[in-house]
């Protein structure tokens, strides 16, 4: 279940990919920095893990744009060039953040802490992940409608079919990669939300989550944005049996092996062209 | 008097270390038809791309209606009347014979009248027409030929720069689309053509440059170079 929000920050990923080609390996920082904002917000002013995406997304669209906009995409020409920023960045941002926060893990209450639904005698589900999944395909039906019957969608699905052509039919090539590029961190802020409840914070946790994004990412075909979905909640899923069935560190290792076993066979991934 | 539409001076240009044009100079002058020949790969498309602001010029002037446009992003220089139809057409292929052309029409001076030009483009093109719902991937060669044209037309431009759009077609369509570009022009449109194959551009275009290693080793009417020899030499030659 919570492979929903994993599916998330695949989508943001993939967001990014499909219009500019670059993969961006902080993303899990971002969120992770995301969630520390909320963890500000709420011992400042007692805001609501949830409430404060209202507050976080914002912030952090406008750092993305600043980022993109003068840090990246005056060399987005250059592929490793682009790598090296986005590895430095994962870098800085945990840094910044255990300077700040320490290296102890925290935690953000949320009105939905603990809640649990229970279905029947058997299921015994956390609400605050049937709220991510809901939220999740919500937003995804949201992104599809708007890409496939919005004159911006098509504008977006031009750009990534071919730039180029894209340009010369007057497209403002960057001004609609940056509009994406919002998109992309307004559903890493949600996710940060989403993915808050009941779970501790660390600083260092950015590379997991950026991992755990990039894995449905990859598997969904990198630009299958319903590929993207289908692929977090398979990871989510792989996790969670993973855990429960192993112990510890090993419990992550399911994911790793059928991202990989999925790899070798199709690697293209689950849906992917080419 | 004609006025002057575009107008190349001294263009030099090319990729990296690579310089492919030499000071290029090229006027096309309103509702005239100008055919850029030369060999492969000799800078044709370079010349087009610099125009479109694809590629910046190392030196020299691009100038439109009389203003500077050397340094404009494409994405203002299509605002401003100029379309390229690109070799090789690059449509959007996985969306919709109407989407491309909708798409056409993205810029505000266009976007009023997208209808009426849609309708213009499929009745230019019946064939778009019929096929308004298939995936520009899905079709013929030609076909997609056209739709990069009527693509093109829906930005009401101006100017409108073909990059060899005869490669791979066959002659039948070939004739239609060139029946559409005269049309085109006895309505007012400007055209400059980089076309590779000499009759058809010579047919067709009032004034003929042929680009040979990067300068233009002749140009004029395209009357007088219809039987010039060295004209020959530098298209077939090396």
């Amino acid at each position: 279940m919570v492979g929903s929000s994993y599916g998330l920050i695949g989508l943001s990923l993939g967001l990014v990919y499909s219009v500019s080609g670059i993969t961006n390996f902080s993303q899990g920082d971002f969120l992770v920095l995301c969630m520390f904002g909320a963890y500000s917000l709420f011992s400042l002013f007692g805001l609501d893990g949830y409430l404060s995406v209202f507050i976080t997304a914002p912030v952090l669209i406008v750092l993305t744009i600043l980022i993109y906009k003068y840090l990246i995409q005056p060399i987005s020409g250059q592929q490793l060039m682009v790598i090296q920023l986005t590895l430095g960045l994962m870098f800085i941002v945990q840094n910044v953040l255990l300077m700040i926060y320490g290296g102890n893990y925290q935690r953000v209450p949320s009105i939905l802490d603990t809640d649990v639904v229970v279905i029947g005698d058997i299921l015994v589900i956390q609400t605050s992940l049937i709220v991510a999944f809901f939220v999740t395909w919500a937003i995804a039906s949201i992104l599809f409608l708007v890409l496939n019957y919005t004159d911006f969608g098509r504008t977006v699905r031009a750009v990534h079919q071919n730039a180029r052509a894209a340009a010369l039919q007057g497209i403002n090539v960057r001004f609609t990669q940056l509009v994406v590029f919002s998109m992309s961190a307004a559903l890493l802020g949600i996710a940060a939300a989403l993915l808050l409840p009941s779970k501790p914070l660390h600083p260092a946790d950015g590379l997991h989550y950026t991992v755990v994004g990039l894995m449905p990412f990859v598997l969904g075909g990198m630009s299958n944005f319903l590929g993207i979905l289908i692929g977090g909640l398979l990871i989510g899923t792989a996790e969670s049996i993973g855990s429960f069935y192993l112990n510890g560190a090993m419990g992550f290792a399911l994911p790793y092996i059928i991202f990989i076993g999925i790899l070798v066979f199709r690697p293209q991934g689950l849906f992917g062209s080419r | 008097m004609q006025s002057l539409m575009l107008d190349i001076r001294g263009l030099s240009a090319g990729y990296g270390e690579l310089e492919v044009l030499k000071e290029v100079s090229i006027s096309v002058f309103k509702g005239e038809m100008v055919a850029l020949l030369g060999a492969n790969n000799v800078g044709k498309t370079t010349v087009v791309n610099c125009v479109s602001g694809i590629v910046k010029p190392c030196a020299g002037q691009l100038f439109f209606e009389g203003s500077d446009i050397s340094r404009l992003p494409p994405h203002e220089i299509a605002a401003r009347g100029i379309r390229q139809v690109p070799e090789g057409r690059q449509l959007f292929p996985r969306m919709t014979v109407w989407e491309n052309l909708w798409l056409g029409g993205f810029t505000r001076a266009a976007r009023n009248s997208r209808r009426e030009r849609a309708a213009f483009v499929m009745e230019l093109f019946p064939q778009l027409k019929e096929r308004q719902k298939q995936l520009a991937e899905t079709l013929s060669g030609g076909e997609q030929q056209m739709l990069a044209i009527g693509r093109a037309l829906m930005g009401g431009p101006k100017l409108l720069m073909l990059d060899e759009p005869s490669l791979g077609l066959s002659p039948r369509f070939v004739l239609t689309i060139f029946e559409a570009l005269s049309l085109l022009q006895s309505q007012g449109l400007t055209i400059l053509l980089v076309e590779q194959n000499l009759k058809l551009a010579l047919n067709h275009a009032q004034r003929c440059y042929v680009l040979e290693r990067g300068e233009i080793a002749i140009s004029g009417d395209s009357q007088d170079m219809r039987s010039d020899q060295a004209v020959r030499r530098a298209y077939l030659g090396a």
